[in-house]
């Protein structure tokens, strides 16, 4: 029964795909660049009650309300990507960013355009923890920068259509005064962004030659702007980047120096995109998928986000599901053996465990209990899942040994064994036999929930779909061929573990006795 | 000094002592049977012997060694007794054959072919060799408890104890494990059993403990405690459990069911078999034939008749009563339940006399009286 469920479910999976394939591509394959089009809305009252789409941790919202006091809902996104999917999807009405990055939304796709009036000009920059040195020396350089014209020059480097000239300089200086960890947001084209691999853009442009004249060498990490800001406040990283708008509030918790004077800029819907932007040739579809493949596997060898991120979630699985399942075991000899101490200790644990997201135990783990430590996500994020495998794997073993019938364990001790080997020869072969199944669906289920390691800004399989859906802005093939992976993934795990069980299951096995001549 | 010293052995639980003050001594080669009322301390006991518990204070020596010091090897010692339980607890993923080889190689070190070997030639033993690859999931209860006497034997042990290792098992499967039992007896192999199958006690055994109160209240011979037990409540144990109780419905009467518990009753007694015959026929003749038709005559139905079987003093002879008030409730006239009573008595089975008699004292004519014997 078993064995014919899984190629059965491929094939609807399969199938599945090829009709969202026929459905959605052929309407948005043809983005043109673009003619100034007609914004959905022109004025501040037109925005009266709609939905406006900003990503985590933005300061705009006080901004917005002055310029349209009845604005709608206000809703927060992680990722540029996703909030210009939100706009497109039509769950927003509006999305607030910097103008170059609002520019080159709207020049890759035809049905969303820049509201006219600009929010108003801000300054952005770098984020340093407060009360540091690092700012102030950055800060005259930046601050040079502009005046001498640099940032300009830069400024329209990064900005222009010509992507043959944005290339940054290697990092071949000394960098005697050491190393700087920078929390880079890896979503914003074309000020921070992750392209080919590494961080590129305005920002990092601008910080290399800061860097340089200080003499630090700079070590990038890319992840969400959210993630940025409390890198910065938990000390994770030595200094932030991501057009960062500096505010009052915030330099009241932080330290800033300047990159650059930027309109924020509204973007929305444009009206007549539909007929303005296809090219009407509604036969070379298939051209509009290749092309969405290449953009989202070949080009710039995107593929191998994929591969790493498959490795990380494969690596985060296997190692909490080792550990976890070793803990839980452990757990389970310390409840024999311990007294009542113990025993409530760890039904403490096990309670706590249960009763927590794991998303709040990654958080914590991260920003508090390894806050200022140098521990990487890959890491926290092992102990995270091992703890919470580990207290799930426990119970479960925990439940399968009580269910053997204690007078086993007693006829086992009268025969002359000792508790050790009564355990380990009488009571564990049975309770494995209950709990291997249940064990293997709890890691099937460990395998699914590592997505969200990406919250502590772990480039797992998940994360590594979120980078390519924002540079490439499409959603399609990322997130099928994720989904592809991850139900791959649990087939093999199952299946491994489905070999194991079937190994020890003793009512399968032949009716012989194992070095005897019968 | 003897094989085994029990010395005021007390155990208690929170809120219960089950054993207060035990003092016994046990020589090698004598078999034992310990009985009681329920809740007496009779399992308790066994287990302190191999210290599956541990006894609030007192001593247990088995050979000489101390078996409440915290010095001594347990595991060593408990090698050298093997247990029975009532549960039978085999290792359910094993095989029966490996069950018993479990012991033999793993703590005695012996070669897996030999003891393979021995294995099947004590599963020939107690007859269970054909279901030597078979699992105990698929043994009935008297498989599975010979195969679990089988197991204790191949540790070769110096005494067994026995807690009541036929309580489980259906009447008809009870005589197959007791047999095996006696055998065992016969080999000269020590033996404390704890039972409720006073027919066993009295032929098989060297000496009854009485238990009750937490203590051994009267030891003996099984002649002396059956027979003529010294202390009134031994007396009382006895006599009492030598009575059998049924209660007979009309329509729906479940007629195996009963026939089950009388047998088990007999068995369990100190009832010969040719007695046993005469008072089941009795109770067969009456509740298939003669009742239901005087129940059906005036349509009543639910329970007609109770039935009490005592057999007092050494077995001779027993005295049925058939308690007919709900008959005569419905109008039945005595009259006619003395008819049906006396179609029955008079006769001769197996050469038995079954007489109608009046119960003592009393002239009850709901209650017919039948004297077997
Ligand atoms: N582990 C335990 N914890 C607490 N009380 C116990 C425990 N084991 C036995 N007892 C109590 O000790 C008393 C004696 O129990 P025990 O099982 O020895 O009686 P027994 O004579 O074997 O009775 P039976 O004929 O019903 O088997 C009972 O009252 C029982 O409730
Ligand atoms: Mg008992």
């Amino acid at each position: 029964m078993r064995r014919c469920k899984g190629p059965l479910f491929v094939l609807f999976l399969a199938a599945v795909f090829v009709a969202t394939l026929v459905a959605l591509v052929p309407a948005r394959a043809f983005a043109s660049n673009g003619n100034a089009l007609k914004p959905e809305y022109a004025t501040w009252s037109d925005l009266s009650g709609k939905r406006v789409g900003l990503l985590a941790g933005a300061p705009f919202e006080s901004k917005i309300r002055e310029k349209c006091p009845n604005v709608g809902e206000i809703l927060y996104y992680s990722t540029m990507s996703d909030t210009i999917a939100a706009l497109r999807g039509k769950k927003i009405d509006a999305l607030v960013n910097n103008e170059a990055v609002g520019m080159l939304a709207s020049n890759r796709y035809g049905d969303i355009t820049l509201f006219p009036e600009p929010l108003g000009e801000y300054k952005m920059g770098i984020a340093f923890p407060k009360g540091g040195d690092l700012a102030s020396k950055f800060g005259k350089i930046t601050d040079r920068l502009q005046s001498d014209g640099t940032a300009d020059r830069l400024w329209d480097k990064w900005t222009s259509g010509d992507d043959s000239k944005k290339t940054l300089p290697e990092q071949d200086w000394a960098g005697s005064n050491g190393t700087l960890t920078v929390a880079s947001c890896e979503s914003l084209e074309p000020v921070s962004y992750l392209g080919d691999g590494r961080m590129m853009g305005y920002d990092i442009e601008t910080l290399l030659i800061c860097a340089k004249e200080l003499d630090y060498r700079l070590n990038f990490e890319p992840m969400e702007f959210s993630d940025v800001l409390s890198y910065i406040q938990s000390g994770k990283a030595d200094f932030g980047n991501g057009s960062i708008l500096i505010s009052d509030e915030r330099k009241q918790a932080m330290d800033f120096a300047v990159t650059h004077e930027n309109d924020l800029v509204l973007v929305v819907r444009a009206t007549e995109s539909a007929a303005a932007a296809s090219d009407g040739s509604g036969s070379n579809w298939l051209d509009g998928i290749a092309d969405s493949f290449t953009k989202t596997f070949v080009k710039d060898n995107r593929w191998m986000y994929i591969v790493n991120g498959l490795c990380v979630t494969a690596i985060i699985t296997l190692c909490s599901g080792v550990l976890g399942a070793a803990i839980g075991f452990a757990t389970v000899l310390l409840r024999r053996r311990g007294n009542r101490v113990v025993r409530a200790i760890i039904g403490g644990y096990e309670g706590l465990m249960n009763r927590l997201p794991i998303v709040v135990v990654l958080l914590v783990l991260y920003y508090v209990i390894f806050g200022s430590s140098d521990v990487s996500g890959t890491v926290v994020s092992i102990v995270a899942f091992t703890l919470a495998f580990g207290a799930t794997a426990g119970s479960i073993m925990w439940n399968a040994v009580q269910a053997v019938d204690a007078g086993q364990d007693e006829a086992s001790l009268a025969l002359g064994f000792t508790e050790r080997q009564t355990f380990f020869g009488v009571i564990l072969p049975q309770a494995a036999h209950q709990f291997m199944p249940l064990l293997s669906g709890q890691f099937v289920n460990l395998t699914k929930q590592t997505s969200v390691v990406g919250y502590i800004a772990v480039m797992d399989l998940t994360r590594a779909a979120d980078v390519i859906r924002s540079l490439t802005m499409e959603a399609f093939f990322p997130l099928f061929c994720i989904a592809a992976i991850y139900f791959a993934l649990c087939c093999l795990i199952a299946a491994a573990m489905g070999f194991v069980i079937r190994r020890i299951d003793y009512e399968r096995k032949p009716r012989t006795v194992r070095g005897v001549k019968l | 000094m003897s094989f085994i010293e029990i010395q005021h052995l007390r155990k208690e639980y929170p809120g219960v002592v089950p054993l207060k003050d035990v003092n016994a001594t046990i020589e090698r080669g004598e078999v034992i049977s310990i009985i009681g009322p329920s809740g007496t301390g009779k399992s308790t006991l066994l287990r302190c012997l191999n210290r599956l518990e541990t006894p609030t204070s007192g001593r247990i020596l088995i050979d000489g060694v101390d078996m409440c010091d915290p010095a001594t090897d347990l595991p060593a010692m408990r090698r050298r007794i093997g247990m029975v339980f009532q549960g039978f607890n085999l290792f359910g993923h094993m095989l029966v054959v490996e069950n018993i080889m479990y012991g033999p190689t793993k703590l005695l070190g012996m070669d897996r072919q030999e003891a393979y070997d021995e294995a099947i030639r004590l599963l020939g033993q107690v007859g269970l060799k054909d279901k030597a690859l078979s699992f105990p999931s698929e043994l009935s209860g008297g498989q599975k408890q010979r195969a679990a006497i089988a197991r204790s034997l191949a540790m070769h042990p110096e005494a067994i104890l026995f807690d009541e290792p036929t309580s489980a098992l259906d009447p008809g499967m009870v005589s197959e494990v007791l047999s095996v039992m006696r055998d065992l007896a016969a080999e000269g192999y020590t033996m404390l059993v704890v039972t409720h199958e006073m027919r066993f006690a009295r032929d098989v055994c060297d000496r009854v403990f009485f238990m009750n109160d937490g203590v051994v209240w009267e030891a003996g011979p099984p002649e002396q405690i059956f027979e003529n037990p010294q202390r009134a409540e031994t007396y009382g144990f006895v006599f009492r459990v030598r009575s059998w109780e049924w209660e007979l419905t009309y329509p729906d009467s479940d007629h195996p069911a009963m026939d089950g518990s009388l047998s088990m009753f007999f068995s369990r007694q100190l009832v010969g078999r040719r007695l046993a015959n005469a008072c089941q026929h009795v109770v067969e003749e009456l509740s298939a034939e003669r009742l239901p038709s005087i129940a059906r005559e005036v349509g009543a139905s639910g329970a007609i008749a109770t039935y009490t079987l005592c057999v007092p003093e050494n077995g001779e002879k027993a005295i049925l009563e058939v308690d007919c008030h709900n008959l005569v409730e419905r109008g039945v006239a005595p009259d006619e339940l003395w008819h049906s009573r006396d179609a029955v008595s008079d006769a001769l089975v197996e050469g038995y006399a079954v007489r109608a008699s009046n119960r003592d004292g009393s002239n009850d004519p709901a209650v017919l009286v039948y004297e077997i014997g």
